[in-house]
Protein backbone atom coordinates (compact mmCIF):
# COMPACT_ATOMS: atom_id res chain seq x y z
CA UNK A 1 0.00 0.00 0.00
CA UNK A 2 1.48 3.70 -0.69
CA UNK A 3 0.71 6.72 0.90
CA UNK A 4 0.99 8.72 -1.59
CA UNK A 5 0.49 12.92 -2.46
CA UNK A 6 1.04 12.18 -6.05
CA UNK A 7 -2.55 11.92 -7.21
CA UNK A 8 -5.18 14.80 -7.05
CA UNK A 9 -6.14 15.97 -3.42
CA UNK A 10 -9.48 14.87 -3.30
CA UNK A 11 -8.71 11.26 -4.18
CA UNK A 12 -8.68 9.37 -0.88
CA UNK A 13 -8.59 6.14 -2.29
CA UNK A 14 -6.89 4.77 -6.05
CA UNK A 15 -7.04 0.88 -7.09
CA UNK A 16 -5.33 0.26 -9.87
CA UNK A 17 -5.14 -3.38 -12.33
CA UNK A 18 -5.73 -5.03 -8.69
CA UNK A 19 -6.26 -8.95 -8.98
CA UNK A 20 -6.61 -11.14 -5.69
CA UNK A 21 -6.13 -14.76 -6.13
CA UNK A 22 -6.15 -17.47 -3.35
CA UNK A 23 -3.87 -20.95 -3.79
CA UNK A 24 -6.48 -23.19 -2.17
CA UNK A 25 -6.01 -26.24 -0.26
CA UNK A 26 -6.24 -29.12 -1.87
CA UNK A 27 -9.13 -31.68 -0.50
CA UNK A 28 -7.86 -34.22 2.37
CA UNK A 29 -4.86 -32.05 2.72
CA UNK A 30 -5.91 -30.28 5.90
CA UNK A 31 -3.46 -32.50 8.60
CA UNK A 32 -0.13 -33.21 8.28
CA UNK A 33 -1.25 -36.62 8.76
CA UNK A 34 -3.42 -36.43 5.46
CA UNK A 35 -0.38 -34.92 3.73
CA UNK A 36 1.95 -37.69 5.06
CA UNK A 37 -0.67 -40.74 4.14
CA UNK A 38 -0.99 -39.14 0.58
CA UNK A 39 2.82 -38.44 0.15
CA UNK A 40 3.05 -42.38 0.61
CA UNK A 41 0.18 -43.75 -1.23
CA UNK A 42 1.48 -41.49 -4.45
CA UNK A 43 4.87 -39.09 -4.17
CA UNK A 44 4.70 -38.51 -7.93
CA UNK A 45 0.92 -37.15 -7.68
CA UNK A 46 1.67 -35.41 -4.85
CA UNK A 47 4.56 -33.60 -6.11
CA UNK A 48 2.99 -32.76 -9.70
CA UNK A 49 -0.44 -31.97 -9.00
CA UNK A 50 -2.07 -28.71 -10.92
CA UNK A 51 -2.49 -25.70 -8.85
CA UNK A 52 -5.52 -24.68 -7.04
CA UNK A 53 -6.33 -21.32 -7.44
CA UNK A 54 -9.17 -18.88 -6.70
CA UNK A 55 -9.61 -16.08 -8.81
CA UNK A 56 -11.83 -13.61 -7.48
CA UNK A 57 -11.17 -10.45 -8.72
CA UNK A 58 -9.16 -9.41 -12.15
CA UNK A 59 -7.90 -6.41 -13.06
CA UNK A 60 -10.10 -3.82 -11.02
CA UNK A 61 -9.37 -0.26 -10.93
CA UNK A 62 -11.40 2.66 -9.12
CA UNK A 63 -10.95 5.65 -7.30
CA UNK A 64 -12.85 7.34 -4.24
CA UNK A 65 -12.96 10.81 -3.60
CA UNK A 66 -13.47 12.68 -0.77
CA UNK A 67 -17.14 12.68 0.11
CA UNK A 68 -18.24 9.72 -1.62
CA UNK A 69 -19.64 6.85 0.39
CA UNK A 70 -19.58 3.91 -1.77
CA UNK A 71 -21.55 0.88 -1.41
CA UNK A 72 -20.06 -2.12 -2.56
CA UNK A 73 -23.04 -5.16 -3.70
CA UNK A 74 -22.38 -8.26 -5.41
CA UNK A 75 -23.57 -11.94 -4.46
CA UNK A 76 -21.48 -14.13 -1.48
CA UNK A 77 -18.44 -14.63 -3.00
CA UNK A 78 -17.99 -11.95 -5.42
CA UNK A 79 -15.01 -10.69 -3.27
CA UNK A 80 -16.05 -7.80 -1.37
CA UNK A 81 -14.78 -8.83 2.05
CA UNK A 82 -11.46 -9.60 0.24
CA UNK A 83 -11.18 -6.22 -1.74
CA UNK A 84 -12.10 -4.54 1.24
CA UNK A 85 -9.20 -6.58 3.78
CA UNK A 86 -6.91 -5.76 0.30
CA UNK A 87 -7.51 -2.27 0.80
CA UNK A 88 -7.14 -2.24 4.30
CA UNK A 89 -3.55 -3.58 4.08
CA UNK A 90 -4.91 -6.88 5.26
CA UNK A 91 -3.55 -9.19 3.22
CA UNK A 92 0.14 -6.58 3.19
CA UNK A 93 1.33 -4.03 1.17
CA UNK A 94 0.05 -4.06 -2.03
CA UNK A 95 1.51 -1.76 -5.06
CA UNK A 96 -1.75 -1.51 -6.91
CA UNK A 97 -3.54 0.55 -4.02
CA UNK A 98 -3.07 3.78 -3.32
CA UNK A 99 -4.46 5.59 0.08
CA UNK A 100 -4.13 8.84 1.23
CA UNK A 101 -4.38 9.23 5.34
CA UNK A 102 -5.49 6.61 7.70
CA UNK A 103 -7.95 3.80 6.57
CA UNK A 104 -10.42 2.02 9.42
CA UNK A 105 -11.72 -1.07 8.57
CA UNK A 106 -14.84 -2.99 10.52
CA UNK A 107 -16.12 -6.78 9.72
CA UNK A 108 -17.11 -7.52 12.89
CA UNK A 109 -18.88 -6.21 16.27
CA UNK A 110 -18.87 -8.56 19.01
CA UNK A 111 -15.16 -8.81 19.48
CA UNK A 112 -12.83 -9.94 22.18
CA UNK A 113 -9.95 -9.75 23.06
CA UNK A 114 -9.37 -10.78 26.86
CA UNK A 115 -12.93 -12.38 27.56
CA UNK A 116 -11.60 -12.33 31.29
CA UNK A 117 -11.56 -8.85 31.55
CA UNK A 118 -13.98 -6.45 32.53
CA UNK A 119 -15.68 -4.25 29.50
CA UNK A 120 -14.02 -1.31 30.49
CA UNK A 121 -10.66 -3.12 30.39
CA UNK A 122 -11.41 -4.03 26.94
CA UNK A 123 -12.71 -0.76 25.57
CA UNK A 124 -9.52 0.35 26.78
CA UNK A 125 -7.42 -2.25 24.53
CA UNK A 126 -9.63 -1.94 21.50
CA UNK A 127 -9.42 1.58 21.64
CA UNK A 128 -5.58 1.82 21.69
CA UNK A 129 -5.83 -0.82 18.87
CA UNK A 130 -8.47 0.84 16.94
CA UNK A 131 -7.08 4.20 17.75
CA UNK A 132 -3.51 3.61 17.73
CA UNK A 133 -2.47 6.66 15.67
CA UNK A 134 -4.27 9.07 18.23
CA UNK A 135 -3.05 10.75 21.07
CA UNK A 136 -2.86 8.85 24.65
CA UNK A 137 -5.38 11.88 25.95
CA UNK A 138 -7.54 11.61 23.09
CA UNK A 139 -7.46 7.78 23.58
CA UNK A 140 -8.97 7.89 26.89
CA UNK A 141 -11.18 10.68 25.93
CA UNK A 142 -12.89 7.92 23.34
CA UNK A 143 -13.02 5.55 26.03
CA UNK A 144 -15.00 7.65 28.60
CA UNK A 145 -17.08 8.93 25.71
CA UNK A 146 -18.02 4.96 24.78
CA UNK A 147 -18.37 3.81 27.91
CA UNK A 148 -20.76 6.89 28.43
CA UNK A 149 -22.56 6.57 25.19
CA UNK A 150 -23.12 2.29 25.44
CA UNK A 151 -24.93 3.06 28.57
CA UNK A 152 -23.81 -0.40 29.84
CA UNK A 153 -23.71 1.02 33.24
CA UNK A 154 -22.79 -1.72 36.30
CA UNK A 155 -21.74 -3.97 33.36
CA UNK A 156 -18.82 -1.92 32.03
CA UNK A 157 -17.06 -3.62 35.15
CA UNK A 158 -18.11 -7.42 34.69
CA UNK A 159 -15.81 -9.83 32.55
CA UNK A 160 -16.40 -9.11 29.03
CA UNK A 161 -17.30 -13.31 28.80
CA UNK A 162 -20.56 -12.79 30.32
CA UNK A 163 -21.67 -9.95 27.80
CA UNK A 164 -24.57 -10.96 25.10
CA UNK A 165 -23.55 -10.41 21.52
CA UNK A 166 -25.41 -7.06 21.44
CA UNK A 167 -23.89 -5.86 24.81
CA UNK A 168 -20.32 -6.29 22.80
CA UNK A 169 -21.28 -4.83 19.78
CA UNK A 170 -22.92 -1.59 21.65
CA UNK A 171 -19.54 -1.21 23.32
CA UNK A 172 -17.42 -1.85 20.77
CA UNK A 173 -19.63 0.57 17.73
CA UNK A 174 -19.74 3.06 20.55
CA UNK A 175 -15.83 3.08 20.32
CA UNK A 176 -15.70 2.80 16.03
CA UNK A 177 -18.15 5.83 15.87
CA UNK A 178 -16.14 7.91 18.13
CA UNK A 179 -13.89 9.60 15.55
CA UNK A 180 -14.13 9.55 11.86
CA UNK A 181 -11.45 8.76 9.43
CA UNK A 182 -9.82 9.56 6.16
CA UNK A 183 -11.61 6.23 4.95
CA UNK A 184 -14.35 4.33 6.65
CA UNK A 185 -14.81 0.29 5.56
CA UNK A 186 -17.54 -0.86 7.04
CA UNK A 187 -18.65 -4.80 5.89
CA UNK A 188 -21.72 -5.66 7.43
CA UNK A 189 -21.26 -4.45 10.75
CA UNK A 190 -24.71 -3.51 10.90
CA UNK A 191 -26.13 -7.00 10.99
CA UNK A 192 -23.98 -7.89 13.82
CA UNK A 193 -26.64 -7.08 16.69
CA UNK A 194 -30.25 -5.56 17.32
CA UNK A 195 -28.88 -2.93 18.74
CA UNK A 196 -28.05 -1.12 15.40
CA UNK A 197 -31.40 -0.79 15.08
CA UNK A 198 -31.34 1.13 18.20
CA UNK A 199 -32.00 4.74 17.04
CA UNK A 200 -29.22 6.48 19.49
CA UNK A 201 -26.16 4.48 17.89
CA UNK A 202 -27.36 4.25 14.06
CA UNK A 203 -27.94 7.87 14.46
CA UNK A 204 -24.08 7.89 15.30
CA UNK A 205 -22.72 6.01 13.18
CA UNK A 206 -24.43 7.83 10.66
CA UNK A 207 -23.08 11.04 11.47
CA UNK A 208 -19.45 9.35 11.65
CA UNK A 209 -20.20 7.81 8.04
CA UNK A 210 -20.70 11.16 7.40
CA UNK A 211 -17.88 13.15 9.15
CA UNK A 212 -15.41 10.61 7.62
CA UNK A 213 -13.25 11.54 4.21
CA UNK A 214 -15.01 8.81 2.20
CA UNK A 215 -16.76 5.46 3.09
CA UNK A 216 -16.70 2.16 1.66
CA UNK A 217 -19.58 0.29 2.95
CA UNK A 218 -20.88 -3.38 2.55
CA UNK A 219 -24.57 -4.49 3.62
CA UNK A 220 -26.96 -6.92 2.47
CA UNK A 221 -29.73 -4.70 3.80
CA UNK A 222 -30.83 -2.36 0.29
CA UNK A 223 -32.43 0.13 2.15
CA UNK A 224 -29.48 0.75 4.50
CA UNK A 225 -27.47 1.39 1.48
CA UNK A 226 -29.94 3.99 -0.37
CA UNK A 227 -29.67 5.67 3.08
CA UNK A 228 -25.84 5.74 3.60
CA UNK A 229 -24.34 5.65 0.02
CA UNK A 230 -24.17 8.05 -2.85
CA UNK A 231 -22.48 5.79 -5.00
CA UNK A 232 -22.56 1.78 -6.12
CA UNK A 233 -20.13 -0.41 -7.15
CA UNK A 234 -21.65 -4.00 -8.13
CA UNK A 235 -18.92 -6.49 -8.17
CA UNK A 236 -20.02 -9.35 -10.81
CA UNK A 237 -17.67 -12.12 -12.44
CA UNK A 238 -14.27 -10.61 -10.95
CA UNK A 239 -14.76 -7.49 -12.60
CA UNK A 240 -16.90 -4.22 -11.69
CA UNK A 241 -20.25 -4.59 -13.74
CA UNK A 242 -21.71 -1.32 -12.35
CA UNK A 243 -20.45 2.06 -11.48
CA UNK A 244 -23.00 4.62 -10.68
CA UNK A 245 -25.76 6.21 -8.45
CA UNK A 246 -26.65 4.26 -6.03
CA UNK A 247 -30.18 4.19 -7.14
CA UNK A 248 -29.16 3.02 -10.57
CA UNK A 249 -26.71 0.82 -8.92
CA UNK A 250 -29.29 -0.62 -6.89
CA UNK A 251 -31.86 -1.40 -9.78
CA UNK A 252 -29.25 -2.69 -11.61
CA UNK A 253 -28.41 -5.12 -9.08
CA UNK A 254 -31.73 -5.74 -8.12
CA UNK A 255 -32.31 -7.02 -11.72
CA UNK A 256 -29.43 -9.52 -12.09
CA UNK A 257 -30.50 -11.36 -9.08
CA UNK A 258 -33.58 -11.30 -10.09
CA UNK A 259 -35.22 -10.10 -6.85
CA UNK A 260 -34.52 -8.35 -3.22
CA UNK A 261 -31.10 -9.23 -2.45
CA UNK A 262 -32.16 -9.96 0.86
CA UNK B 1 1.19 25.45 2.72
CA UNK B 2 -0.26 22.16 3.98
CA UNK B 3 3.44 20.71 4.75
CA UNK B 4 3.55 16.53 3.39
CA UNK B 5 4.73 14.42 6.19
CA UNK B 6 7.66 12.66 5.21
CA UNK B 7 9.07 9.25 4.94
CA UNK B 8 10.91 9.32 8.03
CA UNK B 9 7.66 10.80 9.52
CA UNK B 10 5.25 7.62 8.70
CA UNK B 11 7.92 5.35 9.78
CA UNK B 12 8.51 7.06 12.91
CA UNK B 13 4.47 7.23 13.28
CA UNK B 14 4.43 3.27 12.33
CA UNK B 15 7.07 2.26 15.07
CA UNK B 16 4.95 4.31 17.50
CA UNK B 17 1.35 2.33 16.50
CA UNK B 18 2.64 -0.77 16.50
CA UNK B 19 4.86 -0.75 20.00
CA UNK B 20 1.43 1.08 21.27
CA UNK B 21 -0.37 -2.18 20.03
CA UNK B 22 2.39 -4.74 21.24
CA UNK B 23 2.41 -3.27 24.19
CA UNK B 24 -1.38 -3.12 24.50
CA UNK B 25 -1.35 -6.89 23.66
CA UNK B 26 1.37 -7.79 26.28
CA UNK B 27 -0.60 -5.57 28.38
CA UNK B 28 -3.95 -7.47 27.95
CA UNK B 29 -2.75 -11.46 28.09
CA UNK B 30 -0.78 -10.79 31.45
CA UNK B 31 -3.33 -8.72 33.03
CA UNK B 32 -5.80 -12.05 31.56
CA UNK B 33 -3.94 -14.96 32.34
CA UNK B 34 -3.60 -13.27 36.40
CA UNK B 35 -7.09 -12.87 36.40
CA UNK B 36 -8.29 -16.14 35.33
CA UNK B 37 -6.51 -17.84 37.61
CA UNK B 38 -3.58 -16.60 39.84
CA UNK B 39 -2.37 -20.50 40.23
CA UNK B 40 -2.48 -20.76 36.52
CA UNK B 41 0.09 -17.27 36.72
CA UNK B 42 2.01 -18.89 39.64
CA UNK B 43 2.51 -22.24 37.55
CA UNK B 44 4.41 -20.20 34.63
CA UNK B 45 6.63 -18.95 36.90
CA UNK B 46 7.26 -21.53 38.49
CA UNK B 47 7.45 -24.17 36.18
CA UNK B 48 11.15 -23.72 34.86
CA UNK B 49 11.79 -23.66 38.87
CA UNK B 50 10.61 -26.87 39.52
CA UNK B 51 11.81 -28.03 36.44
CA UNK B 52 15.14 -27.12 37.75
CA UNK B 53 14.81 -28.75 40.82
CA UNK B 54 14.00 -31.96 39.50
CA UNK B 55 16.66 -32.04 36.93
CA UNK B 56 18.68 -31.36 39.71
CA UNK B 57 17.75 -33.74 41.97
CA UNK B 58 17.57 -36.69 39.78
CA UNK B 59 20.67 -36.24 37.65
CA UNK B 60 22.63 -34.94 40.35
CA UNK B 61 21.47 -36.54 43.31
CA UNK B 62 20.06 -40.10 42.27
CA UNK B 63 21.96 -40.75 38.94
CA UNK B 64 24.92 -38.84 40.15
CA UNK B 65 26.59 -37.25 36.66
CA UNK B 66 30.09 -36.24 37.24
CA UNK B 67 29.49 -32.65 35.78
CA UNK B 68 30.99 -29.63 37.05
CA UNK B 69 28.54 -26.67 38.51
CA UNK B 70 25.65 -29.18 37.67
CA UNK B 71 23.70 -26.22 38.24
CA UNK B 72 25.07 -23.31 36.45
CA UNK B 73 24.78 -25.68 33.42
CA UNK B 74 21.32 -26.52 34.13
CA UNK B 75 20.78 -22.92 34.13
CA UNK B 76 22.74 -22.46 30.93
CA UNK B 77 20.54 -24.75 29.00
CA UNK B 78 17.58 -26.31 30.55
CA UNK B 79 15.94 -22.69 31.46
CA UNK B 80 16.30 -21.15 27.76
CA UNK B 81 14.85 -24.57 25.98
CA UNK B 82 12.29 -24.79 28.62
CA UNK B 83 11.39 -21.10 27.43
CA UNK B 84 11.16 -21.66 23.69
CA UNK B 85 9.54 -25.08 23.77
CA UNK B 86 6.87 -23.51 26.33
CA UNK B 87 6.44 -20.57 23.95
CA UNK B 88 5.86 -22.44 20.70
CA UNK B 89 3.35 -24.78 22.21
CA UNK B 90 1.64 -22.31 24.00
CA UNK B 91 1.70 -19.68 20.47
CA UNK B 92 0.73 -22.42 18.35
CA UNK B 93 -3.23 -21.76 17.97
CA UNK B 94 -3.00 -17.72 18.29
CA UNK B 95 -4.42 -17.30 15.00
CA UNK B 96 -7.20 -19.50 15.18
CA UNK B 97 -8.05 -18.68 18.84
CA UNK B 98 -7.54 -14.96 18.22
CA UNK B 99 -10.11 -15.68 14.88
CA UNK B 100 -12.68 -12.67 16.44
CA UNK B 101 -10.05 -10.10 16.93
CA UNK B 102 -8.22 -10.84 13.67
CA UNK B 103 -11.10 -10.72 11.57
CA UNK B 104 -12.75 -7.67 13.12
CA UNK B 105 -10.49 -5.00 12.25
CA UNK B 106 -7.08 -4.05 11.06
CA UNK B 107 -4.31 -5.98 13.08
CA UNK B 108 -1.32 -7.07 12.28
CA UNK B 109 -1.33 -10.90 13.03
CA UNK B 110 2.66 -10.89 13.91
CA UNK B 111 1.56 -8.42 16.77
CA UNK B 112 -0.55 -10.99 18.51
CA UNK B 113 2.52 -13.07 18.24
CA UNK B 114 4.95 -10.52 19.73
CA UNK B 115 2.69 -9.79 22.38
CA UNK B 116 2.35 -13.27 23.72
CA UNK B 117 6.20 -13.84 23.41
CA UNK B 118 6.45 -10.65 25.40
CA UNK B 119 4.31 -12.35 27.88
CA UNK B 120 6.08 -15.94 28.30
CA UNK B 121 9.26 -13.68 27.88
CA UNK B 122 8.38 -11.29 31.15
CA UNK B 123 6.96 -14.98 32.98
CA UNK B 124 11.07 -16.41 32.15
CA UNK B 125 13.42 -13.83 32.99
CA UNK B 126 12.30 -13.38 36.43
CA UNK B 127 12.55 -17.22 37.32
CA UNK B 128 15.89 -17.24 35.48
CA UNK B 129 17.19 -14.11 37.31
CA UNK B 130 16.17 -15.70 40.41
CA UNK B 131 18.12 -18.91 39.36
CA UNK B 132 20.64 -17.11 38.49
CA UNK B 133 21.49 -15.45 41.57
CA UNK B 134 21.34 -18.97 43.68
CA UNK B 135 23.86 -19.98 41.22
CA UNK B 136 26.12 -17.39 40.51
CA UNK B 137 26.82 -16.96 45.01
CA UNK B 138 26.87 -21.17 44.87
CA UNK B 139 28.96 -22.11 42.12
CA UNK B 140 30.03 -18.78 40.86
CA UNK B 141 29.79 -17.22 37.09
CA UNK B 142 32.25 -15.73 34.98
CA UNK B 143 31.87 -12.40 35.40
CA UNK B 144 33.00 -12.06 31.42
CA UNK B 145 30.63 -14.56 30.70
CA UNK B 146 27.54 -12.68 31.89
CA UNK B 147 28.16 -9.67 29.32
CA UNK B 148 27.06 -12.04 26.49
CA UNK B 149 24.02 -12.56 28.27
CA UNK B 150 22.20 -9.91 26.13
CA UNK B 151 23.09 -11.70 22.78
CA UNK B 152 22.48 -14.79 23.80
CA UNK B 153 18.89 -13.58 24.97
CA UNK B 154 18.55 -11.86 22.10
CA UNK B 155 19.05 -14.60 19.12
CA UNK B 156 16.95 -17.03 21.57
CA UNK B 157 14.00 -14.43 21.59
CA UNK B 158 15.02 -14.04 17.82
CA UNK B 159 15.03 -17.97 17.33
CA UNK B 160 11.55 -18.26 19.14
CA UNK B 161 9.62 -15.70 17.15
CA UNK B 162 10.51 -16.76 14.00
CA UNK B 163 9.67 -20.47 15.17
CA UNK B 164 6.56 -19.21 16.54
CA UNK B 165 5.72 -17.16 12.96
CA UNK B 166 6.40 -20.49 11.35
CA UNK B 167 4.12 -22.89 13.56
CA UNK B 168 1.31 -20.57 13.92
CA UNK B 169 1.12 -20.25 10.20
CA UNK B 170 1.26 -23.58 9.66
CA UNK B 171 -1.12 -24.72 12.38
CA UNK B 172 -3.99 -22.52 10.02
CA UNK B 173 -3.57 -24.88 7.55
CA UNK B 174 -2.30 -28.10 8.78
CA UNK B 175 -4.27 -28.63 12.14
CA UNK B 176 -2.42 -31.30 13.75
CA UNK B 177 1.19 -29.66 13.84
CA UNK B 178 0.35 -28.70 17.34
CA UNK B 179 0.82 -32.05 18.32
CA UNK B 180 3.39 -32.87 15.32
CA UNK B 181 5.65 -30.40 17.69
CA UNK B 182 4.34 -31.59 20.93
CA UNK B 183 5.94 -35.05 19.96
CA UNK B 184 8.45 -33.47 18.31
CA UNK B 185 10.01 -32.00 21.18
CA UNK B 186 9.41 -34.59 23.80
CA UNK B 187 11.74 -36.74 21.48
CA UNK B 188 14.06 -33.40 20.94
CA UNK B 189 14.56 -32.80 25.02
CA UNK B 190 16.51 -36.20 24.83
CA UNK B 191 18.89 -35.32 21.45
CA UNK B 192 19.28 -31.87 23.48
CA UNK B 193 22.59 -31.61 25.54
CA UNK B 194 20.63 -29.76 28.37
CA UNK B 195 20.90 -32.19 31.28
CA UNK B 196 24.15 -34.03 30.13
CA UNK B 197 26.87 -32.26 28.68
CA UNK B 198 27.86 -32.30 24.62
CA UNK B 199 31.26 -33.90 25.60
CA UNK B 200 29.55 -36.96 26.94
CA UNK B 201 28.41 -37.36 23.48
CA UNK B 202 30.08 -40.15 21.73
CA UNK B 203 31.69 -38.12 17.92
CA UNK B 204 30.20 -40.15 15.90
CA UNK B 205 26.52 -38.47 17.70
CA UNK B 206 27.48 -35.42 17.58
CA UNK B 207 26.35 -34.09 14.04
CA UNK B 208 22.91 -34.64 15.63
CA UNK B 209 23.39 -31.78 17.69
CA UNK B 210 24.78 -29.94 15.32
CA UNK B 211 21.65 -29.65 13.41
CA UNK B 212 19.52 -28.86 16.23
CA UNK B 213 18.55 -25.31 15.93
CA UNK B 214 17.75 -25.73 19.71
CA UNK B 215 20.71 -26.25 20.84
CA UNK B 216 22.63 -23.99 18.38
CA UNK B 217 20.85 -20.96 20.75
CA UNK B 218 21.49 -22.81 23.70
CA UNK B 219 25.29 -23.42 22.91
CA UNK B 220 26.01 -19.89 23.49
CA UNK B 221 24.22 -19.99 27.18
CA UNK B 222 26.76 -23.00 27.99
CA UNK B 223 29.55 -21.48 26.89
CA UNK B 224 29.15 -17.97 28.67
CA UNK B 225 27.80 -19.33 31.84
CA UNK B 226 29.15 -22.64 32.24
CA UNK B 227 32.15 -23.66 30.51
CA UNK B 228 33.54 -19.87 29.45
CA UNK B 229 36.14 -19.98 26.58
CA UNK B 230 36.00 -16.52 24.59
CA UNK B 231 36.97 -18.32 20.98
CA UNK B 232 34.16 -20.88 21.73
CA UNK B 233 31.40 -18.42 22.35
CA UNK B 234 31.88 -16.46 19.24
CA UNK B 235 32.03 -19.45 17.26
CA UNK B 236 28.99 -20.64 18.87
CA UNK B 237 27.42 -17.40 18.49
CA UNK B 238 28.16 -17.33 14.87
CA UNK B 239 26.53 -20.83 14.75
CA UNK B 240 23.30 -19.51 16.44
CA UNK B 241 23.10 -16.44 14.26
CA UNK B 242 23.54 -18.58 11.07
CA UNK B 243 20.41 -20.63 12.42
CA UNK B 244 18.31 -17.76 13.48
CA UNK B 245 19.07 -16.67 10.11
CA UNK B 246 17.85 -19.61 8.27
CA UNK B 247 14.90 -20.18 10.63
CA UNK B 248 14.15 -16.43 9.82
CA UNK B 249 14.48 -16.49 6.23
CA UNK B 250 11.72 -20.04 6.12
CA UNK B 251 9.18 -18.00 8.33
CA UNK B 252 9.34 -14.96 6.49
CA UNK B 253 9.04 -17.07 3.55
CA UNK B 254 5.95 -19.29 4.46
CA UNK B 255 4.52 -15.99 6.14
CA UNK B 256 4.64 -14.10 2.80
CA UNK B 257 3.09 -17.18 0.78
CA UNK B 258 0.85 -18.31 3.31
CA UNK B 259 -0.67 -14.68 4.64
CA UNK B 260 -3.16 -13.75 2.30
CA UNK B 261 -5.09 -16.96 2.63
CA UNK B 262 -4.73 -17.30 6.00
CA UNK B 263 -7.82 -15.07 6.77
CA UNK B 264 -10.34 -17.99 4.27
CA UNK B 265 -9.01 -20.66 6.85
CA UNK B 266 -8.52 -19.67 10.44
Amino acid sequence: MNYTSTFDPDIVLKVENLDITYRLAYAGMDSLRNVFIKALSNPVKLLFREKNQLELLKGLSFELKKGERLGLLGVNGAGKTSLCRTIAGMHGKTPNIHLRGVVRAIFETSVVVQPELSGIENAKILTNLIFHNHSRNDREEIVKDAVEFSELNEFIYTPFKHYSKGMKARLFLSIISARPSDLLIMDEVFSGADTFFNEKISKRVEDMIHDSGAVIFISHHNDLIEKVCNRVIVLDDKKIAFDGPTSDGLEYYLSKTQGPAF
Amino acid sequence: MEKTPTLNYHIVMSLKSNFLKVYTLTWADMKGRYRNTFAGFLWVMFNPLIMFAVHSIVFKHILKLDIDRYFVFLLAGLLPWVFMTSTIQATANTFVTMRDVLMSFQINPLSLLLSKLLDNFINFIIPFFCLFFFVFYNEGIPLRGILYLPINLFLMLFMTLSLNILVSTLQVFYRDIQYVIQFGFSILYFLTPIFYPESLVPLDYRWIMQINPFYAVIKPFQNSLWNFNQGQLHESIFAAAVFVGIVSIASYLTWTRKRNELYLYI
